[in-house]
């Protein structure tokens, strides 16, 4: 819905304005997808022709070889490229799950319950992103072994419990929601906790599905944790199987590239997934009057 | 309820109404501290903890192959050093000037843009365009930093795009001592415009369609309703955003450390960068928690203010 | 109350669970047989004789390195380099031949970068529970010094010495001077040999010009009439005579300079309180790079980076004729990746002039690296000595594949070259590595320095000479005296 848009403007001058400003937004498209187009390039490319000098975008020969090398099917080393992909699904689920139900929660009751130091402790909770998470991982390293998280998943997935970015989003997503709809529902007698799942949480389901999205792709992405916490192959997620094509003395970027285009499609399932839900939770956020 | 009704009535109107009104407080409160639960054991198990310790930290001179617990106390040594160490002035130079530019720039390009695709796109397209916008968001840094070099190298494609826009002798825009800040802030804008986008685009959605109708009844232009309602209208999320933005700017680190390393010279150490030089490849992990501390005093200051600003103004 | 309660059990719960499958996966590692064999099947054409045969200790039958209650214990080995470049064929020689004798190992790749290290730097600090028990240390001495100094290696001089295995005969005496520390102790014996002062040409454009190669050394003078005339054409047909590569690593040309000034480290004196970057040589070696940049022999620092310059793109794509960084010669052998034609040799970097004869085929540099490290927390220590003196005693041997060659006197440097040819084909001039491998490694002493400082002075070395390269300190002798300035300062300190 489209609530900007000017209504019943038809005039030749208004409609080449409008082609203006779509060939505009053509042309940003173009700019923020050329990084993807060059890597789906790059990974069709024999490893001699992807850095070579002077940008070329596609190959001009049929080249697939990185992809199957990628996932084992030819030059006879098994990456475990699988077994990557199913780790990180799992704990990019999990720890999407685990933010967003943490800070659904966590968000609510700094949006809409009045207590004692609310305020200072919101401001505690933010200045958790406050410190370069570089610094902070040698004693998370210590704490998570002395409680035997190191080498599991849980090392990964347990701290998003404390997902403040997420917290801060859903905190401002419920600011938005209506007060007189949570006075209504009470008067009628319902429980807090009743009023937020059946009546709020339905209202900002398009953040919460946008929560889920962004600590998908966070934790998807993330290299330094998995890196330091984990150091059995076993578990190892998808960013740590891309050292693989890094040697000592060059970065093999065809199999690379063809491991990140690969690597991407899930998130772009996940993206498609969340859009959706934000699309059709738009109509019940025009519940707000 | 009714039940609780009767018994109010049997009760002296005014000290059940304060009473009710505490007990109300009070569960209210109880209820809060239920919601927080989980993301407080979190907190102090799993991030306070860490952050108090690394605080500590910068209290000594450690280096973190001694292992936790082995460090020697130098007081506030550290900090004085700090105010003499050419390197450490220079990054907070850097990242202030970085973090003025990126977060007004970012949240201003990403309002446009949100506001061009609501208004311009059906509702298929805009769903597209708002993918394509997000997909430097998704694809892995490393990838994103490769284009970037190859875009910026001497015949790349936006330095050639530099030449046809009538710039005569474009620089070598990552190894220029004056460009290459500005050339890594520009692909920290674009990386962070899909994010951006998505969120306004998220936002807008969830705008009261009535108020629009009314305001077109008025005879409102778009440009006016886009001033008078959609900015306004979008205040949490802008808070958000500047909130965060200011946050990730003053930790700006990947994109540095990939595409030039700090370099040509130091024109391009930003704070998180020096910290993790210091940290690790200089071995002096207290003096980089120093350096930790005056960033993380900064932002909290930062953050308080547009915090009381942004509650003042509910 | 109740939904608080619920809450707090759920949390229990999920903590239990956390735990429960933190300790399962503890446990499920315990003595595990590895699958690992099954996956080196990639049949090995030319098998390297691994020179355990030659072993002085005797490796009688009756030899144990298990536990008391003959369990066999693997021994979890790191190291930077891909298995399939060497590693996997170790692995499995090691494993083959130590099957009966208590002890396997298995490899595990790190990557050898700012992270990779703290990586294996947190995992040497847990301890026990980290799970690395020997490992391949890369850098320089201070590396290993400063592992050593926070507690995270096992001093195996004992070892060595009931073992009969002198230092100084084994690797040279360059090698004891350097890697005995003070109290005698020996935190990590380096294992492979090579020379940092050493350029890879393509012999092929040599011979087109008329250029001798310069197997024996060469002058600046020498060197700058050759890439006068090895530099061709315009624009983005240009070939150069050189190519510094600085975008793949700003220290090399360092290392060329300072390998003739008598010292591996940038100090004055041994009391390290001054630098010696004013030295005529560097301010030379300076102007050197400059002059290649400002005759149009070699692209600019500014172009170097700007447009990636790397072997893979320069140097085997025949856009120069000598590339600066040698440690590169594993591409230049992988005709399959990084199709090519020609033949590469590995050439000294040339002297100032005719008075530093001696220092012609840069025998002082030699330069040794890869250093076998055993973790303090390894369990079964005299397993992972025995290991080591196996992979320092002809054990390392495969990694010829990554263009990585033994240190070890007692190699027979003839069974080397062989497997040269027979891996790297054409590719590689076989008699520069014979001139390489003839320079004298057991006699030359050159100790390095262990300054907790160094990669500060580094950094600022280098950000005084870009001042220089950029062109913004306009003379070569400044920028040193700059640079000078500001790392006696930081020494003072």
């Amino acid at each position: 819905m489209a609530k900007v848009r000017a209504v019943g403007s038809n005039t030749p001058q208004k409609r080449r304005f409008r082609l203006l400003m779509v060939l505009l937004i053509g042309a940003l498209c173009l700019i923020m997808l050329s990084p993807f187009i060059w890597m789906v390039g790059a990974s069709l490319k024999r490893e001699a022709d992807v850095m070579k000098q002077g940008i070329g975008w596609f190959p001009g020969y049929w080249y697939p070889e990185n992809y199957l090398r990628v996932l084992g099917f030819s030059g006879g080393k098994n990456y475990h490229f699988m077994r990557g992909y199913w780790n990180s699904i799992k704990v990019s689920t999990l720890s999407a799950g685990v933010a967003a139900a943490s800070s659904c929660l966590a968000g609510y009751a700094f949006a809409k319950l009045k207590f004692k130091g609310s305020h200072a402790l919101f401001i505690l909770y933010l200045s958790q992103m406050m410190i370069p998470s570089q610094l902070t991982l040698i004693p998370r390293f210590v704490i998570f072994s002395e409680i035997a998280l190191v080498n599991t998943h849980w090392a990964l997935i347990l701290p998003k419990i404390i997902a403040v970015n997420a917290t801060f989003m859903m905190r401002q997503a419920f600011l938005g929601t209506s007060e007189e709809l949570r006075e209504a529902a009470k008067i009628d007698g319902a429980g807090e906790f009743r009023i937020f799942l059946r009546i709020m949480v339905p209202i900002i389901k398009p953040t919460l599905a946008a929560v889920f999205t962004t600590q998908f792709i966070s934790a998807w992405n993330s290299y330094l944790d998995p890196l330091i916490f984990i150091n059995r192959e076993k578990l190892y997620t998808l960013p740590l199987l891309l050292d693989n094509f890094v040697t000592m003395e060059s970065t093999q970027y065809g199999l690379m590239m063809a491991a990140c285009c690969l690597a991407t499609i899930p998130v772009f399932a996940v993206f498609l997934f969340g859009q959706r839900f934000f699309m059709k939770g738009l109509t019940v956020g025009a519940v707000k009057g | 309820m009714t039940k609780i009704k009767q018994e109010q009535k049997e009760w002296s109107v005014e000290t059940s109404l304060a009473k009710g009104r505490q007990q109300k407080r009070r569960r209210e409160a109880g209820m809060a501290y239920a919601f927080l639960l989980p993301s407080l054991l979190g907190l102090l198990l799993l991030s306070l903890l860490p952050m108090l310790i690394s605080l500590y930290i910068s209290l000594t001179d450690w280096v973190y192959t001694n292992g936790l617990w082995n460090w020697n106390f130098v007081g506030f040594q550290n900090f004085i050093d700090l105010w003499s160490d050419s390197w450490f002035l220079k990054s907070l130079g850097n990242t202030v000037i970085f973090t003025v530019v990126t977060v007004p720039v970012g949240i201003f390009l990403a309002l446009v843009a949100a506001a061009l695709i609501d208004s311009f796109c059906g509702e298929q397209t805009s769903g597209v365009v708002r993918i394509a916008l997000y997909m430097p968001h998704i694809c892995n840094i490393v990838a994103t930093s490769t284009i970037w070099k190859t875009l910026y190298s001497s015949y790349g494609p936006f330095t050639n795009l530099m030449r046809a826009l009538g710039w005569q002798d474009p620089p070598k825009f990552l190894v220029s001592y004056t460009w290459a800040l500005p050339a890594i802030m520009l692909v920290v804008i674009w990386a962070r415009l899909g994010y951006w986008v998505f969120l306004y685009g998220a936002a807008m959605q969830a705008l009261p369609v009535d108020l629009y109708e009314s305001a077109s009844l008025d005879g409102a232009s778009g440009l006016q309703k886009f001033r008078r309602l959609t900015i306004p209208l979008l205040t949490n999320t802008t808070f958000y955003m500047t909130v965060t933005g200011i946050i990730s700017s003053f930790q700006v680190f990947g994109y540095v450390n990939v595409m030039t390393g700090g370099g040509p010279k130091d024109s391009t150490y930003v704070l998180v960068y020096y910290i993790y030089k210091l940290a690790f490849d200089y071995r002096r992990t207290g003096y980089a928690s120093a350096v930790a501390v005056v960033l993380f005093v900064l932002l909290l200051l930062v953050t308080v203010v547009q915090y009381r600003h942004n509650s003042r103004k509910d | 109350m109740k939904v608080k309660r619920a809450w707090g059990v759920l949390l229990a719960m999920a903590m239990t669970a956390g735990l429960a499958a933190g300790c399962g996966g503890t446990e499920a590692e315990v003595g595990m047989p590895e699958e690992k064999a099954g996956q080196g099947d990639a049949d090995q054409s030319g098998e390297v004789k691994d020179g355990s045969g030659e072993v002085k200790g005797g490796s009688g039958g009756g030899e144990w390195f298990g536990t008391e209650d003959g369990e066999t214990v693997t021994l979890q080995f790191w190291g930077g380099i891909q298995p399939e470049y060497g590693y996997d064929e170790i692995e499995r020689n090691f494993n083959e031949e130590y099957k009966d004798k208590g002890v396997q190992i298995q490899y595990n790749r790190y990557k050898n970068d700012t992270e990779g290290n703290l990586q294996l730097e947190t995992y040497l600090m847990a301890g026990e529970e980290g799970g690395v028990d020997v490992f391949i240390g890369y850098g320089n001495k201070s590396k290993v010094a400063e592992r050593a100094e926070a507690g995270l290696l096992y001093d195996y001089s004992g070892y060595l010495k009931e073992k009969g295995f002198d230092i100084a005969k084994e690797l040279g005496e360059n090698a004891a001077t350097e890697y005995i520390f003070e109290g005698g102790e020996v935190w990590g014996l380096p294992t492979k040999f090579d020379n940092g002062a050493y350029l890879m040409i393509n012999t092929d454009m040599f011979e087109e010009a008329g250029i001798d190669i310069p197997y024996d050394g060469w002058t600046y003078e020498e060197f700058l009439e050759a890439i006068a005339s090895l530099t061709e054409g315009e624009g983005q047909e240009k070939v150069y005579g050189m190519c510094w590569g600085f975008d793949f690593s700003d220290s090399q040309w360092r290392a060329y300079i300072n390998s003739v000034l008598g010292s591996n480290e940038t100090f004055a004196d041994d009391s390290m309180t001054t630098v010696n970057w004013e030295d005529p040589v560097w301010i030379e070696g300076l102007e050197l790079v400059m002059e290649t940049f400002e005759k149009g022999y070699a692209p600019t620092l500014a172009d170097d980076i700007a447009d990636s310059m790397t072997v893979e793109n320069m140097f085997l794509e025949e856009k120069c004729a000598i590339f600066g960084i040698f440690s590169q010669l594993r591409l230049a052998m992988d005709t399959e990746t990084y199709p090519h034609d020609f033949t590469t040799a590995l050439v000294p970097f040339p002297v100032p002039d005719e008075s530093f004869t001696e220092f012609k085929t840069q025998a002082q540099s030699n330069y040794s690296g890869d250093f076998m490290c055993i973790a303090s927390g390894c369990q079964y220590k005299e397993a992972a000595c025995e290991f080591a003196r196996w992979y320092i005693q002809g054990g390392m041997n495969p990694l010829i594949k990554s263009a990585r060659y033994p240190l070890w006197l007692g190699t027979d440097m003839d069974v080397i070259l062989d497997y040269v040819k027979e891996v790297a084909g054409d590719s590689v001039d076989v008699t520069s590595l014979e001139y390489l491998f003839g320079t004298d490694r057991a006699s030359y002493t050159k100790p390095s320095y262990v300054n907790p400082k160094s990669s500060e002075l580094s950094t600022i070395l280098w950000e005084e000479c870009q001042d220089f390269l950029y062109g913004k300190t306009p003379t070569a002798k400044e920028a040193m005296q700059k640079a000078a300035e500001r790392g006696n300062a930081l020494l003072a300190e």
